[in-house]
């Protein structure tokens, strides 16, 4: 993995990762723009001093520019959420975690066999009612509640990463890398916003794996694919309330571990709410700020392939440090990717037994100061 | 007399220019508006809240269709297009919508109440031996040339009832006590406070991680 040579891609990538243009990293290390340029374009190399330089501004230890190339992923070959409300920089900042996830997940596979994708082609399904009802029945999930979106994701062989930038830039974003569907969760959300964010994104990689609509249209079809997914027809049926006030949809929303507001969408578009009905839930559901803080909020999900890996590494005496520096990325980096939860682990030096990792409450408080930051 | 069955209901409704959904719906929101309320409100205010509620989409509802609205002397009404009948919303007591029972407003009525039904009783030359109010109280102005209906509602524990009804009468403790003609409306179920919503028991997933050899 390892040869000595300076590679250009490496840089793009680390210099993306921190949201910084040529411009900028030209000013911090010193350089005109034109050199940082002709690195990145791999006219020539960064000399030692230079290069350490780099290493120091981007936080990347130096080993890191020189090995194979790194796949660029770029913004058409994700799909993400907010676009508009986006700027390129933060846009940049996460496709570059997703590079770092791939190269994390090559080195996992390298060593684990996981599941391997076993996801429906729907780009072909005419509404993504009709798409969320075929993946239900593909996956054999009838009219019950998902109990764990990323346990459920992960079974199918979809690689769930966590996603560590500014929550009101990226809630969330998918994409197919060959055969494999990888989905990133911000996890500074609610619990019941990031379920529905994985079956957002759950509907991105069925609908859309050929890229066919883009931007508003493909995010209303996800967006009402997750709502269907999540919330069968048939199952809310069976529960409608007679009377909806925020204060049942409080209770109500337990059963399929949504949010109060995406229950109320959902109770409009099954045709068990009237418009006005809708619009007044609507607004006393925002009043209550019930949009920025989930009311009842449950518990967190993360992931269990994640936990599995590291536990079974930790027996081997592995550490964060040993895996971070294997990849030559910094151990925040895995750490951001992981939920916040599993390496942490691996820093305890105490034999302590690895199954315990794997229990919820461990990991609820190991991830909790990240949700804090 | 009384109106309970539904093509009765709907016949009458419709001679007065109203529809059954349309008066629910105004009872809904009003409802809606009371549930909207918290321990943090102070106590009054969830059935002002309820009541302002209705009266709004009530007018909503029926302002399109010709009817007006009137404010005169703080008593809300809508007027409906000839300006011969309007309605007040007003809350009832546990008698609201049940056929069995006669029911009353719930809070004694001021003096704009008073009038209408002073009115009422002129408009529909019913007989009466002693007016309930004062001669002071007598109705002098454009308020007795019309017939004042009552959408009445009611929150039980597990509904709304409701009712559209003409009062001809009220007590000497200011509460409605007779009525010339009752319409009896749906009732409006509700859901139980006290429901636990439990998701089903599943099963945990379990992925399979293998360690290569």
């Amino acid at each position: 993995m390892r040869d000595k040579g300076f590679n250009p891609s490496r840089l793009t990538l680390a210099r993306k990762r921190r949201g910084l243009t040529m411009t900028r990293l030209a000013a911090v290390i010193g350089v005109e723009l034109r050199s940082v340029s002709a690195y990145e374009k791999g006219d020539f190399r960064p000399d030692e001093d230079k290069l350490h330089k780099l290493a120091q501004a981007l936080r990347f230890p130096e080993a890191f520019f020189s090995g194979d190339d790194l796949e660029e992923l770029t913004p058409d070959s994700a799909s993400f959420r907010a676009l508009s409300k986006m700027t390129a920089a933060q846009r940049d900042t996460a496709l570059g975690e997703g590079a770092i996830a791939l190269l994390l997940t090559k080195w996992i596979e390298e060593r684990f066999d996981l599941p391997l994708a076993s996801l429906p082609d729907l780009s072909r399904e005419v509404t993504p009612e009709a798409a969320a009802d075929h993946v239900r029945r593909h996956w054999g999930l009838g009219e019950l509640p998902i109990k764990n979106m990323v346990h459920l994701l992960e079974a199918k062989g979809v690689r769930v990463f966590s996603l560590a930038v500014d929550a009101d830039s990226v809630d969330a974003f998918s994409m197919w890398k060959e055969n494999t569907p990888f989905v990133f969760l911000n996890t500074r959300k609610s619990a019941e916003r990031s379920r529905f964010d994985a079956a957002h994104e759950l509907g991105h990689l069925v609908l859309h794996r050929h890229g066919a609509p883009q931007g508003q249209v493909a995010e209303r079809d996800a967006n009402a694919f997750a709502s269907a997914f999540l919330m069968p027809r048939a199952s809310v049926l069976a529960r409608a309330p007679r009377f909806a006030t925020v204060d049942h949809l409080i209770r109500l929303k337990q059963y399929w571990t949504v949010s109060v507001a995406a229950l109320a969408y959902r109770l409009h578009t099954v045709g068990l709410l009237s418009d006005w009905h809708y619009r007044s839930l609507c607004i006393e559901i925002a009043s209550r700020g019930y949009r920025g803080q989930e009311p009842n909020e449950a518990q967190r999900e993360t992931s269990q392939v994640l936990a599995k890996v590291f536990a079974a590494l930790r027996e081997e005496s592995m550490s964060k440090g040993s895996i971070a520096d294997e990849l030559c990325v910094p151990a925040e980096e895995i750490e951001q990717l992981v939920f916040g939860l599993a390496l942490t682990g691996l820093t305890s030096t105490s034999g302590a037994n690895g199954t315990r990792r794997r229990e919820r409450p461990q990991l609820r408080v190991v991830s909790s100061p990240n949700r804090e930051k | 007399m009384l109106r309970v069955e539904a093509w009765d209901v709907h016949g009458r409704l419709s001679a007065l220019g109203v529809t059954e959904q349309g008066l629910s719906d105004a009872v809904r929101r009003g409802y809606l508006a009371y549930s909207n309320c918290t321990a943090n409100h102070p106590p009054l205010i969830p059935a002002i809240w309820a009541w302002g509620e209705t009266v709004r989409a009530l007018r909503e509802y029926l302002l399109p269709l010709g009817w007006t609205r009137s404010d005169e002397g703080n008593y809300s009404l809508v007027v409906n297009p000839s300006g011969e009948t309007a309605i007040v919303v007003a809350t009832g007591d546990e008698g609201t919508g049940r056929a069995e029972a006669s029911p009353s407003t719930k809070a004694p009525k001021g003096p704009n109440t008073i009038y209408a039904i002073a009115a009422n009783q002129l408009q529909l030359n019913l007989f009466v031996e002693s007016p309930p109010f004062p001669a002071a109280a007598k109705p002098s102005d454009a308020r007795d040339e019309k017939v004042t209906w009552f959408l009445l509602f009611h929150r039980a524990t597990s509904e709304v009832r409701c009712e559209l009804s003409l009062p001809s009468s009220i007590g000497t403790d200011r509460k409605i006590d007779g009525w010339r003609e009752r319409i009896l409306l749906g009732s409006i179920p509700l859901d139980s406070n006290f429901v636990e919503v439990t998701p089903p028991a599943l099963p945990d997933i379990t992925i399979d991680v293998k360690r290569k050899t």
